[in-house]
């Protein structure tokens, strides 16, 4: 049984005045095994975040169909913890310690487990002296590890991450690439990762899967990335994977931007 | 902590001084001015000492009332329906047209049917502030609901939180700074409306002493009046931006 599984499946949005517009993907199919790291790479606007979004269950696809662990997925659930680009979804009125312990109170934890997981999961993410802060205190790294904190505490099977480190700084983002695959080889959560840099799929994923040009994207290729972790970015073979992949996007853009 | 008592240090001097300058500036005037229409400071303290030994702390009082209870009875009838109305399409729809017809009449013009309704006695003056109160409660707490994050409610769906946990965790904080903030314009609301309500219609209360004054020509009283008006609006405004900062001081800029 797979993580996860699109058969199929498409997705359009309402245009303007409600005029049919072209689906943001189509035809999309892919399957995410257990315990894999998988990052959905792919041009901007190519329908990443929409293959996301639905398997998250936030929206229904208008074609096809959408399995997590072969049962269909009929809307969102603590099974799927969600990872947001940016900070907006954390509770601006909340502290960090607050903001983690959402989930655990919307499952009507017990008091003192909720205060031990909550330290656990500080701990685990590098904050364990920030606690008491609120978002607004706090750096953009700093906000994208408590979003996974946030997440971690209701134990998902399976995490969505919707390109957490776009908005940080490099060196910033290198080193929250490294601790998420420390976090992730302890928890061995399967993860789906949304992004448009080929370095970072390269760096974190066991599979890459190559996104067309939208609109009306599919996966194109899907590139096993087997290096042992954790990952030197000047590895030969690492190098060489990412040309291969820079000449396929090169193309996609190419590609879309030939058409009329 | 400290930094509140910061605050009020930093504040205390400049509006120190524009008082001072003020005063200065209505003595100054008041000397070139007939004091029958015009009184200077010291004519006017002496009202206030006449009146303060006399029913000034009463009239005040029965404003002040008067003005709360309408405000809070409204407030409370307008958060739950504005959260009602944007949280619930049907029932925006349902009332959206009723809530804009009324909003619109202004509350003064309801005195006199608030009299032929309730009497001339508390109850038509606190009707008069619940009216003027509630529509911009409403308003802005529905405003409030629109205003939530998306990401904000899809993150704890996805951590398993229901529909009263979306409200409860989401929607209720989000609306909390811009009900708050109606409440300060409605606020504002109150006062006009209470003074005028008093001015036709009543035996005490501030608008009351303003007409009072009026008719006995005693301009030192109209003076206390007025400022005690100012100092009333003044105080009730910082308690709102200590209320709005406090519970969302992210989203309301106030200054």
């Amino acid at each position: 049984m797979h993580a996860a599984e699109f058969g199929r499946v498409e997705k359009a949005y309402p245009g303007r005045d409600g005029r049919p517009a072209p689906p943001a993907i189509a035809d999309f199919t892919l399957a995410i095994r257990e315990q894999e790291f998988f990052c959905l790479l792919g041009p901007s606007g190519c329908g990443k975040t929409t293959a996301l979004t639905l398997l998250a269950g936030f929206e229904a696809p208008t074609a096809g169909e959408i399995l997590h662990r072969g049962t269909p997925v009929q809307g969102p659930g603590a099974d799927r913890g969600v990872i947001f680009q940016g900070d907006d979804s954390l509770m601006p009125w909340l502290t960090a310690r607050d903001n983690i312990l959402l989930g655990p109170r919307i499952r009507r934890m017990p008091r003192d487990l909720q205060q031990e997981r909550a330290e656990r999961l500080l701990a685990l993410v590098g904050l364990k002296d920030h606690g008491h802060k609120y978002p607004r205190e706090l750096s953009g790294g700093m906000k994208q590890r408590i979003q996974i904190a946030r997440v971690l505490a209701n134990e998902p099977d399976m995490l969505l991450m919707d390109e957490p480190f776009a908005a940080l700084d490099a060196q910033t983002r290198a080193q929250m690439q490294e601790e998420l695959v420390r976090i992730w080889s302890g928890a061995r959560t399967t993860v789906l990762f949304i992004t448009h840099d080929v370095q970072e799929a390269l760096v974190l994923a066991d599979r890459v899967g190559l996104m067309r040009a939208g609109p009306a994207s599919a996966i194109r290729d899907v590139l096993a990335v087997d290096l042992p972790r954790p990952r030197d970015r000047t590895d030969p073979s690492l190098v060489s994977l990412y040309r291969h992949i820079q000449g396929i996007l090169a193309e996609e853009v190419a590609g879309r931007e030939a058409l009329p | 902590m400290r930094r509140a008592a910061w605050k009020v240090s930093e504040l205390a001097l400049p509006y120190g001084l524009t008082v001072l300058l003020l005063v200065s500036l209505w003595e100054f005037a008041s000397r070139r001015i007939n004091p029958l229409f015009f009184p200077g400071p010291t004519t006017v303290w002496r009202s206030f000492l006449a009146l303060a030994s006399g029913d000034l702390a009463a009239h005040v009082g029965v404003s002040l009332v008067r003005i709360l209870t309408g405000f809070l009875l409204g407030s409370l009838v307008g958060i739950p329906l504005g959260l009602l109305m944007g949280g619930i399409p049907v029932i925006r729809r349902l009332l959206d047209g009723t809530v804009e017809f009324f909003r619109f009449i202004p509350p003064i013009a309801m005195i006199v049917l608030a009299v032929v309704w309730f009497g001339t006695g508390e109850a038509s003056k606190v009707f008069l502030i619940i009216f003027s109160t509630v529509f911009l409660v409403t308003v802005n707490t529905e405003d409030g609901v629109y205003h939530v994050v998306r990401n904000r409610i899809r993150a704890v769906q996805a951590m398993g939180a229901g529909p009263w946990d979306v409200f409860r965790l989401v929607i209720l904080p989000s609306a909390v700074p811009h009900a708050l903030t109606g409440m300060r314009i409605a606020m504002g609301n109150a006062f006009s409306t209470i003074v005028s309500a008093e001015m036709i219609v009543a035996d005490r209360g501030i608008g009351f002493l303003l007409q009072d004054s009026r008719l006995f020509l005693r301009t030192g009283h109209i003076f206390v009046a007025l400022v005690a008006l100012g100092l009333l609006g003044f105080a009730t405004d910082r308690v709102f931006r200590i209320l709005i900062a406090r519970f969302g001081g992210e989203y309301v800029v106030v200054r």
